[in-house]
């Protein structure tokens, strides 16, 4: 049992990365890593609220009835995300700053959600927690290599040190959106080489294809 | 029991998960929310001693706010004011933390709360830009430079600093004259438009337009248009080439609303207008409808007078008149309106007439005698300055002469030729009209 709760944590960081393999979270993934120290903080602030959400709906699996599931994920998830949130403001007011709207809008980050529905719901709960560490790390390490990548290049500087000196004028468009794609677009371009590598990558196409479809009851059935 | 099962199982759930989560919330809250504003108030304090050096505490004044003004505290000690103002820039509405020392000088400035692009606009609110406004006052902090690519930004950061200074103003006891917003003076406005031409020459026409002319490069029409608050309209400055296409509208006065409609002294607005002669596809500001308006009825008044404009509208001088009515000791205007023509006059003795008529481009004077026979053809405007093709026109035209119909001459195949033989039916239709006049 140990030996899988370990598989499972270490699944979220490569295998099962939330933002580039199942390309959940892709909102605050774009938006919130032009500078590192923004994406560590979201990244953060978003495991905390996994980590609390998956532990308590794989305890409480057993008692939410199937019809009512989703509304009650909801709930608990708006729960967590808004304590995080009033904690956040009163111990660390300048990340809360720059984390901005995107706090609050942890509560539709589909990662939480969708970690919920898929693992945490059937699981128990120390695997589900391990799950929400893992996915935790997974998607903070993308959007700190994200907002590292963006931030060097885009500012100059890492979590506001200078490392580029002076002189070399930044590529400002790094850290406006579109800087933010292509970036995305090559980091999920270097995990599929990865995974291609390691003969993970499966030819499907239809259903089998998605990334959540092992998770995923309908899969088989076709229709998600 | 399928009862309990399917309806009341799930509610009773969701309603105490909902109590408990709730529960949860009020608890955190009430923990967190003391420290919270306990860190609010001290960051704005400390940012309040950021922007006014040597500050010891604060204490807030209860002044009049203008648009835009959000608070206003005052040094305990009597160095001076820190206000706060919201302006409107590139990506939202942002905060302002602007401090002014006793002597009415800028002590600093701090933007807050902004999301203005970074390495745009977002460059304001660096330390090194608040810097250069470091000792300014209300008369001549607007010479400031901005940031360029940070239009925008740059003219939301003084209309911030202007409110800033009317608030300080009234808190202070001393008004002091703040220039309206987006505001250039007409010599500005003349200098950007035309910048070779050192003299105007000021006509005052109908609709309280008044007009500069620029040499022979063109016009500054300058007029009031009524935006939102009509006991204080808009002034603005409109550039015209010859042709009455428009180079630029200038906003010299703006008194509209803070973030409204100040808009539409944005270029983006204003922009619309380049290059058109007509105010035609022109789109208002969301949320600025009446001094959008307001601007576009200005502009379009202002295109109405164009043909009154000096140098505009070629008219029947002496010259012109003396070759299509030979004879004719002088000229007076017509007792009636004319529909067709641009111009007509009567020769004194009532014995002739001569009409302007324009067919497009081309533009004919036309002399009558007492029986409507074509004394006269001359041409007023013709669209080639080449003058072989200007001596054929005038051929072609003389060969109305001592006709009495248009259609007596046939075509030509000189370019134009229709629009010089419709011109001059057009005159004949209007001499029919006016021959009552007649003595």
């Amino acid at each position: 049992m140990k030996q899988s709760n370990w598989k499972v944590l270490l699944n979220g960081i490569i295998k099962e990365n939330p933002v580039l393999v199942l390309v959940l979270g892709t909102c605050p993934t774009l938006a919130l890593t032009s500078l590192a120290v923004n994406a560590v903080g979201m990244g953060v602030a978003a495991t905390a609220v996994l980590l609390c959400s998956n532990i308590a709906i794989s305890l409480l699996k057993n008692i939410i009835p199937d019809k009512v599931r989703i509304p009650c994920y909801i709930v608990l998830i708006a729960g967590f995300v808004t304590i995080v949130g009033f904690v956040v403001q009163a111990y660390a007011p300048s990340i809360y700053d720059a984390l901005g709207l995107y706090l609050p809008l942890i509560v539709v980050n589909c990662i939480i959600l969708g970690r919920a529905e898929m693992f945490a719901n059937k699981n128990s709960v120390l695997a589900s927690a391990c799950d929400a560490i893992g996915m935790g790390i997974g998607f903070t390490l993308t959007l700190l290599v994200m907002g590292s990548i963006r931030e060097i290049l885009g500012a100059g500087t890492w979590f506001g040190w200078q490392v580029i000196p002076d002189a070399v004028t930044p590529m400002s468009i790094m850290t406006q959106p579109p800087g933010g794609f292509f970036i995305f677009g090559v980091l999920i371009a270097v995990v599929n080489v990865i995974l291609a590598k390691k003969g993970k990558k499966r030819k499907v196409s239809g259903c089998g294809a998605c990334p959540s479809a092992e998770h995923c009851a309908k899969a088989s059935e076709g229709g998600c | 029991m399928k009862l309990v099962k399917e309806f009341l199982i799930p509610v009773a759930v969701l309603t105490v998960i909902c109590l408990v989560v709730s529960a949860a919330l009020a608890f955190t809250y009430q923990a967190t929310a003391p420290i919270i504003e306990e860190a609010k108030n001290a960051k704005a304090n400390e940012a309040r001693a950021v922007v006014l050096e040597g500050a010891a505490g604060f204490e807030k004044m209860n002044v009049a706010m203008t648009d835009g003004g959000v608070d206003c505290y005052r040094e305990t000690a009597g160095a001076g004011y820190v206000i706060t103002v919201t302006t409107s820039g590139y990506g939202g509405a942002f905060n302002m933390m602007v401090g002014i020392k006793a002597d009415g000088t800028i002590s600093g400035i701090q933007m807050m709360d902004h999301s203005e692009t970074p390495g745009f606009g977002a460059k304001l609110a660096e330390e090194s830009y608040a810097a250069t406004y470091k000792g300014k006052s209300s008369a001549d902090f607007s010479d400031v430079a901005g940031v360029a690519g940070a239009t925008i930004t740059s003219g939301a950061y003084k209309k911030g600093l202007g409110t800033a200074f009317e608030i300080h103003g009234s808190a202070s006891g001393n008004a002091v004259e703040v220039p309206a917003s987006g505001s250039m003076t007409l010599e500005d406005a003349q200098a950007q438009l035309f910048p070779d031409v050192a003299e105007f020459t000021e006509t005052a026409l109908d609709d309280d337009i008044t007009v500069y002319q620029a040499g022979d490069q063109g016009y500054v029409a300058v007029r009031k248009a009524v935006g939102y608050h009509e006991e204080e309209p808009m002034l603005l400055a409109v550039g015209l080439d010859n042709s009455g296409k428009i180079l630029a509208v200038i906003m010299l006065e703006n008194h509209e609303t803070q973030g409204l409609g100040t808009q539409v002294a944005d270029a983006a607005y204003l922009d619309q207008y380049i290059g058109k002669d007509s105010t035609d596809g022109v789109t208002a500001v969301a949320g600025a409808t009446v001094s959008s308006d307001g601007v576009k009825s200005a502009v379009k008044k202002i295109l109405e007078q164009f043909p009154n404009f000096p140098g505009q509208g070629a008219k029947m001088d002496e010259t012109v008149l003396a070759a299509i009515l030979p004879g004719a000791a002088g000229f007076e205007e017509p007792a009636a309106a004319y529909e067709g023509a641009d111009q007509v006059l009567f020769s004194t003795v009532r014995s002739g007439m001569a009409v302007s008529a324009a067919d497009g481009e081309v533009k004919l004077a036309v002399g009558f005698n007492g029986n409507g026979v074509i004394t006269g053809v001359s041409l007023l405007a013709y669209p080639e300055a080449d003058e072989a093709a200007l001596a054929a026109a005038q051929e072609y035209a003389a060969q109305f002469v001592g006709q009495a119909s248009a259609d007596a001459v046939g075509a030509s195949d000189i370019s134009y030729a229709d629009s010089i033989k419709n011109a001059v039916g057009l005159a004949c239709t209007v001499f029919e009209a006016a021959k009552g006049e007649l003595g």
